[in-house]
């Protein structure tokens, strides 16, 4: 089967703390949290409100740009997704130009808001004991849009909408593995000639009433009171304890090597594998020793047809969770061997927080941007190592290195795995 | 549309690299089967127990819980499935009952349309706790804590969905979760039948499921605006479906992939022009002519103009209407599970089992005997999303 070279041209994102790219490499490369308190979530009582959400200041930026063209979408995750694709999509002026094209998006869930609840208890006709679905469509009237807002395919159907990308169009729902899934579905589509071009990433918003509900349920979520809201999320570090939720959009614009040079576009980097995997195992935790981490890890190895050694630098899944970050640490040592106590590895989660689907694709720009300024990213809060582990070489502050390989992990809850490499251009 | 590349591509693939269908399996009202649906036999619709004024259509086919308890791998990971969920695990372990084991689980991959979860939290008890004030929302918080299921979390994703079932089988190859309508059904059986026919897989699972019935659904409909006036909503149904695909050379007479083609067309106005170049895309892919196709799994749940669309599509590129089929009066409409349904029933078919037909609104016509060769299977979402899937009857060169 002929196989194309496919190649990253832009990129774009959104995040706490963050309104692009450059913005937020540069604030980790500083050493500079995106982890704070979250004023809507402690005042409904929460006593662990800490989160990388989005701010007011920039939602108020967003919807002063009101990229959204299609009111019906006009959702706060579409308008967000919208705004990160556009900046990849402006930098290259792709738009218009006649392509074989395609949209691959991750989003695992749109909850509703608290203010949603609060007005859904009005629907409830409490003297028949039953939901009225006539004062609840009222409701939907004055909400155009809410329920678009919990679709999860949103976002791809406004970007193939608004850029004319009709060809594929897809929505990764795979957990927290669904923005490297998506990135590294579109790039199976160029690789195999079906596709010119794509725009591939994630959005996720959970930084809401339900989702912290969720995922407290579950005791994730790191509750150390005892710390400051930018120190609680700790990758691979010996006090970690759960993860801190996050939020953003991120985009990258794929294609074919051809198609770009035929452009004049100067390619960022490549991709040069990819694996996604199912374990089978536990939907609450990770195979234990790190095997099945490893496998996927292997499989992307094989489809880059490279070896461990071709590595320079591991952008790992890194969630501060006991679990995961154990098992990521075995599998590192598992594949790498000897070299696991020299490769660098980075968690940029530790100052972005867990953006779920989204962070698969943040992670996968920062890791470009690694390729192309050759510099580490430091992994905040990483203290001491945890003894019962084996030893990583975690980055803790930034420093210039030449690099050529990144390898970029991301690894869902419930066992769905994905490993992509990136190779500099 | 430019679709006709990977059209192209596919069916080529498809020709050098057979996928066949090796097994289905069902979970729909009444208990229904396979070969109920093939017989003719229908299911009887129930009223919403959350009926009001607002519906047109007040009834639908409800599925019964089922009982997993003795056949699912771990008991207690039912209480991370939402009944979608739960209803996709019964149909995958009736498909199963049918496979042989899998000698090499690192190649099958699992592939699922499903639907948007809708909120399990907070439970309809727990809102009507806070009453008409919600403004104290310290006590919502508390009321909600109370009311949450500890495995909340993993039940709100649809990946947890896809695990349980790869966790019930062992399989631990490639996978992909599409949402949320019946043509991310599509979808995920065509990634599939591509990851076989590219080699990261030699079989995979194939299944989809019907979003729960809960006020939040019809929610759904009435944003897509299929509760407005002069809307005919089809039934919805609660249900799943799931078929086992294979790769290697086919005994002949299996029903095997043949062509697929996609498109998405947001502009309605072009809607009937793009589904017939997708239809005609799908069976120039297949290397079939109209005149060969011998039925048609429409989707007549994509609101009054889209399934205007799609028989108005049928009738430029058959130049009439071709024999069609549906369940939607039988089971109800099963959304992402509707397509792999009838990927299911279109196997039985070229199998020798017969069609049973119906008119353009669904309504059945009878079951006819007539040997069939190749069946086309379209599916659609609400802006624009449509497919198209040739399956055939395998003959050896």
């Amino acid at each position: 089967m002929f196989e194309h070279e496919v190649v990253i041209t832009s990129v774009g994102l959104i995040t706490a703390g963050a309104r692009s790219a450059k913005e937020l490499f540069e604030r980790i490369k500083n050493s500079d949290s995106c982890v704070s308190v979250v004023s809507e979530l402690e005042e409904l009582g929460f006593d662990n409100p800490v989160a990388a959400a989005i701010d007011a200041e920039t939602w108020k930026w967003l919807e002063a740009m009101d990229p959204a063209q299609n009111s019906d979408w006009d959702s706060p995750s579409t308008h967000l997704a919208v705004t990160a694709a556009d900046q990849a999509m402006e930098s290259l002026g792709l738009a218009g130009q006649p392509v074989r094209a395609g949209v691959f998006a991750a989003s695992n869930r749109a909850p509703m808001d608290v203010g949603d609840l609060a007005e859904l208890v009005g629907s409830l006709d409490a003297a028949n004991e039953c939901v009225d679905l006539d004062r609840l469509g009222r409701w939907v009237e004055t909400k155009r849009g809410r329920q678009g807002k919990n679709r999860r395919d949103q976002s791809a159907l406004v970007l193939a909408d608004r850029y004319g990308f009709h060809d594929a169009v897809m929505t990764s729902e795979d957990a927290c593995a669904a923005g490297s899934i998506a990135i590294g579905t579109a790039y199976r589509y160029i690789r195999h000639g079906e596709l010119d071009v794509a725009i591939a990433g994630g959005t996720e918003l959970m930084c809401e009433f339900l989702p912290f509900l969720g995922f407290n349920s579950l005791g994730m979520i790191n509750g150390d009171s005892d710390r400051d809201p930018a120190g609680r999320c700790r990758p691979f570090d010996g006090s970690r304890h759960g993860f801190v939720l996050g939020e953003g959009s991120a985009f990258l614009v794929l294609e074919s090597a051809e198609h770009a040079r035929a452009r004049g576009a100067k390619p960022l980097a490549r991709i040069a594998g990819f694996a996604k995997q199912s374990e089978a195992g536990s939907v609450l935790a990770s195979t234990e020793d790190g095997s099945e981490f490893a496998r996927c890890i292997q499989a992307a190895l094989r489809d880059a047809g490279m070896s461990p050694e071709d590595i320079d630098h591991i952008n790992a899944h890194g969630t501060s969770t006991l679990a995961n970050d154990a098992a990521e640490s075995r599998a590192i040592s598992q594949v790498f061997g000897e070299r696991t106590a020299e490769i660098p590895v980075t968690a940029n989660k530790s100052a972005l927080g867990h953006a779920l689907g989204a962070s698969g694709a943040i992670e996968a720009i920062l890791s470009v941007m690694s390729l192309v300024e050759g510099t580490l990213l430091p992994t905040l809060n990483y203290e001491a190592a945890d003894p019962s582990l084996p030893s990583l070489n975690v980055v803790t502050k930034a420093r210039p290195a030449p690099l050529k390989t990144v390898m970029s992990n991301s690894f869902g809850m419930g066992g769905e795995n994905c490993t992509l490499i990136l190779e500099a251009a | 549309m430019r679709a006709e590349g990977r059209a192209a591509r596919l069916g080529r693939a498809f020709r050098a690299r057979p996928v066949r269908v090796e097994a289905a399996g069902i979970y729909a009202a009444d208990g229904t089967a396979l070969e109920d649906l093939l017989a003719g036999r229908r299911a009887a619709p129930s009223p919403l127990p959350f009926a009001s004024g607002w519906l047109p259509r007040a009834e639908a086919f409800a599925a019964a819980e089922p009982d997993l308890r003795s056949s699912v791998y771990d008991r207690k990971a039912l209480r991370t499935m939402d009944k979608q969920a739960r209803l996709a695990l019964a149909a995958a372990i009736t498909c199963g009952a049918g496979l042989e084991p899998f000698a090499d689980p690192a190649r099958v991959g699992l592939f699922m349309g499903m639907p948007t979860v809708e909120e399990p939290v907070p439970s309809w008890e727990a809102l009507a706790e806070l009453g008409p004030d919600p403004a104290d929302r310290a006590a919502m918080l508390q009321t909600f804590l109370t009311s949450t299921p500890p495995m909340t979390g993993l039940i709100l994703l649809n990946s947890t969905a896809c695990s349980h079932v790869a966790s019930q089988f062992g399989v631990t190859g490639p996978t992909g979760v599409f949402s949320p309508w019946a043509d991310a059904g599509l979808q995920a059986l065509v990634e599939a039948a591509w990851s076989i026919v590219e080699g990261d897989n030699n079989r995979a699972l194939v299944g989809g499921a019907a979003p729960t019935l809960n006020p939040f659904l019809y929610l759904h409909y009435e944003a897509q605006g299929l509760l407005g006036q002069g809307e005919a909503l089809p039934p919805p149904g609660e249900g799943a479906a799931f078929v086992a695909l294979r790769g290697g050379e086919p005994e002949a007479g299996a029903a095997v992939l043949s062509g697929y083609a996609r498109l998405f067309e947001p502009d309605p106005a072009q809607a009937a022009a793009a589904r017939a170049r997708c239809i005609e895309a799908a069976l120039e892919s297949a290397a079939v002519t109209a005149a060969e196709v011998g039925w048609v799994l429409f989707d007549p749940h994509c609101g009054r103009a889209g399934v205007a669309a799609e028989l108005s599509a049928l009738q430029a590129v058959f130049g009439g209407l071709p024999p069609l089929g549906a369940w939607h009066e039988a089971v109800g409409h099963l959304g992402p599970a509707q397509p792999v349904l009838n990927v299911a029933a279109a196997a039985e078919a070229l199998g020798g089992a017969g069609r049973v037909v119906c008119d353009g609104a669904g309504r059945c016509l009878g079951r006819e005997t007539a040997p069939l060769r190749h069946v086309l299977i379209n599916a659609s979402g609400f802006e624009g999303q449509f497919a198209c899937l040739v399956m055939s009857r395998y003959e050896h060169a």
